[in-house]
């Protein structure tokens, strides 16, 4: 390799394969931790905001089930057993159609190309359903 | 700049500008804005050690300027934009103080594109939440630099400019 001396790093230092293995211990070590982290302490939500560009557009409680048409017509939300999830994307990758349904407090479907959010907020609206 | 290196940074240049437009028409591995493979980034890698830190930087900026005016809007632009730079830098500095080698630097530059994305995105949707997207960029962006260093440091072996 042009850049790199022939000879071995310094008796102290550690190798190059060994610093790689070691970054990607670490780095996934923390990708892990910090998912399984947010998976495990994240409450179930209790509504469905709608922000385009940071600007809250709509909200919708979690507790009922229902079909809405958001943004002005670029997307459909579902809402059902305490999930939300879209459809209809009118985008072109339609990655926020293939995230999936979400309902964990802080989870959300971002739609770049159309500017939107997806977030669910609050907590325990499954609580507020079996009242 | 003498032509011979005209002409090898120009065909870098298409080798990146290529291998994008082919990333973009795989369907998304994971359905999280800012995930990609980043294929165009073993043609940075490789100039990164087979020529040095300049040209990497004048190919990766070239090729992040040709496909946004091609295919792009203003808004994709600006997140090719923030992760090729925050990448960028951030290869430059490992290289140069030689703390990785290419798996290193170019896992290091995966994450970095990833994490620049997403703070773009963060910063025009006004959302900090996108910050529980994170775990996700994290892993992706290692697992895909560790390929690009790995075949980016295969071709500065093999390949003689």
């Amino acid at each position: 390799m042009a850049d790199m001396p022939n000879r071995k790093p310094q008796k102290t230092r550690l190798s190059y394969p060994a610093r790689n293995a070691l970054l990607l211990a670490v780095l996934c070590f923390v990708g892990v931790f910090a998912f399984l982290l947010f998976r495990l302490t994240a409450p179930a939500g209790a509504t469905v905001a709608v922000y385009r560009d940071g600007e809250k557009i709509a909200a919708f409680s979690l507790a009922t089930d229902g079909e809405y048409v958001i943004n002005g017509g670029t997307h459909r939300l579902i809402v059902e057993n305490g999930t939300a999830r879209v459809t209809d994307a009118d985008c072109e990758n339609r990655l926020c159609e293939r995230r999936g349904a979400i309902s964990l407090s802080g989870q959300s479907i971002v739609c770049l190309p159309n500017h939107l959010e997806i977030r669910v907020e609050g907590e325990n609206a499954v609580d507020l359903v079996s009242e | 700049m003498n032509t011979k290196k005209i002409v090898t940074l120009s065909v870098l240049v298409a080798v990146a500008s290529v291998l994008s437009y082919l990333e973009s028409l795989l369907p998304g591995f994971i359905p999280v804005p800012g995930v990609k493979v980043g294929l165009a980034n073993i043609a940075v890698v490789f100039a990164l050690y087979a020529l040095d830190g300049k040209s990497a930087a004048l190919i990766s900026l070239f090729r992040v300027l040709l496909l946004s005016l091609l295919f792009g809007n203003a808004a994709g632009f600006l997140y090719s934009v923030g992760g090729a730079v925050l990448s960028l830098s951030g290869m430059l500095l490992l290289k140069r103080f030689r703390v990785f080698d290419t798996v290193g630097v170019s896992i290091a530059g995966g994450v970095l594109h990833n994490l620049g994305q997403i703070a773009v995105a963060a910063a025009l949707l006004r959302s900090p939440a996108l910050i529980t997207y994170f775990p996700v960029l994290l892993l992706f962006g290692t697992a895909a630099g560790c390929v690009v260093g790995i075949v980016g440091g295969l071709l500065v072996k093999k390949v003689k400019l």
